[in-house]
């Protein structure tokens, strides 16, 4: 059997993704709410903000690891009801085009402000 | 002085009962009492049909794990008194086939036990002493895996488990605590054995650290820590093994 099989990755990944959700959520709140405290939030202070590739990486990879950390935690509760192989890699399958699809989405809202159009789906 | 008591006891022979059924025994109990000097009398004056396993009466055989107010428990290290006023409402171990009362079938227990090579693996590159033989182990060393060498095969744990419950293919808290009673020991070189167990879908990844087995275990052993220890050794060996190759 291998590693990934066996759950080793799974919980791994599950950890360290904790962890990069940690300081991202951290980083993502310092940067809206303490880092022009008392400014005024508009559409164009966001948009002003998201130009700058350091504020966007910290949004983009927030929107990665979010994603992966929720959804790799509703596999292991999926997987806790005792499926066979192959219900196993149906939930596996199906929970990663989600998240794809997920991602891209995400992408696909934040992109506007780097490239002045969305970057999939117009 | 002695007090009149009730209890509720789960009955069911499958061989002849159709379906499980109560029974209710009022005897006399004195101050301090366990459970199992209760069904003691039960069994010595009331109904000699009444089927339980129990063996040292003092906590050591791990016989007598039952399910008493509906927890998991030994009968003999449960007082009577500390049950409350009302009846004491006694049921096999959860997670393991009826064979008779509060008998349960603990075959599979014993097989995912049996499973883990819970034994001492020793050094074959080690030359023999032409003399005496003697494996001794340093005292700190021997903290760590101390309270997992304390485990009296009671059940209880293994009864406990909310993902037994869920997947009987799960190999439980008690094997994976005598696997890492084992992998702590410093003298022991079986965890290329014992990895192809305890790094499966139903080895030490499936645990899910509810905490039941730690808070539900007569000994005190820290099982669930232990496991999150065996989590961390299975992720140490595979890098391990990924740098030799």
């Amino acid at each position: 059997m291998s590693r990934y099989r066996s759950g080793l990755w799974p919980w791994l990944l599950q950890r360290v993704s904790a962890l990069l959700l940690l300081f991202f959520i951290v980083a993502h709140l310092w940067i809206e709410h303490f880092m022009h405290l008392g400014a005024p939030i508009t559409f164009h202070s966001v948009a002003v903000r998201l130009l700058h590739w350091t504020y966007a990486g910290i949004d983009y990879g927030l929107l990665v690891v979010v994603v992966y950390h929720g959804l790799n935690g509703l596999r292991s509760i999926i997987l806790d009801a005792a499926l066979t192989p192959r219900q196993v890699r149906a939930v596996t399958g199906g929970l990663w085009i989600l998240g794809v699809v997920t991602v891209i989405f995400g992408i696909n809202v934040l992109s506007p402000f780097l490239w002045g159009r969305p970057w999939f789906i117009v | 002085m002695a007090v009149s008591r009730t209890f509720r006891i789960f009955r069911y022979d499958p061989v002849k009962d159709p379906a499980p059924y109560w029974s209710l025994f009022t005897v006399n109990v004195e101050q301090g009492d366990s459970v199992l000097t209760g069904l003691m009398k039960i069994r010595e004056e009331l109904d000699g049909s009444l089927a339980f396993r129990a063996s040292c009466r003092s906590g050591i055989c791990g016989s007598d794990g039952m399910v008493i107010n509906g927890r998991s428990r030994l009968a003999c290290k449960t007082q009577v008194d500390d049950m409350g006023h009302g009846e004491v409402v006694i049921e096999p171990l959860r997670n393991l086939p009826y064979l008779k009362d509060l008998v349960v079938d603990q075959t599979p227990f014993w097989d995912k036990f049996e499973s883990v090579m819970p034994w001492l693996h020793e050094s074959t590159t080690e030359p023999v002493p032409e003399t005496e033989r003697r494996m001794t182990l340093a005292e700190d060393a021997f903290d760590d895996l101390s309270k997992a060498s304390d485990c009296i095969f009671c059940q209880i744990c293994y009864a406990e488990c909310p993902v037994n419950g869920l997947d009987r293919a799960f190999i439980g808290p008690q094997a994976l605590i005598k696997a890492f009673r084992f992998e702590a020991d410093p003298r022991d070189v079986g965890t290329n054995e014992r990895v192809p167990i305890l790094d499966q879908p139903d080895g030490v990844w499936r645990c899910r650290t509810t905490f039941n087995c730690t808070v539900s275990c007569p000994k005190g052993i820290p099982i669930t820590k232990d496991i999150q220890s065996l989590k961390r050794e299975m992720v140490g060996t595979y890098f391990h093994a990924r740098q030799e190759v």
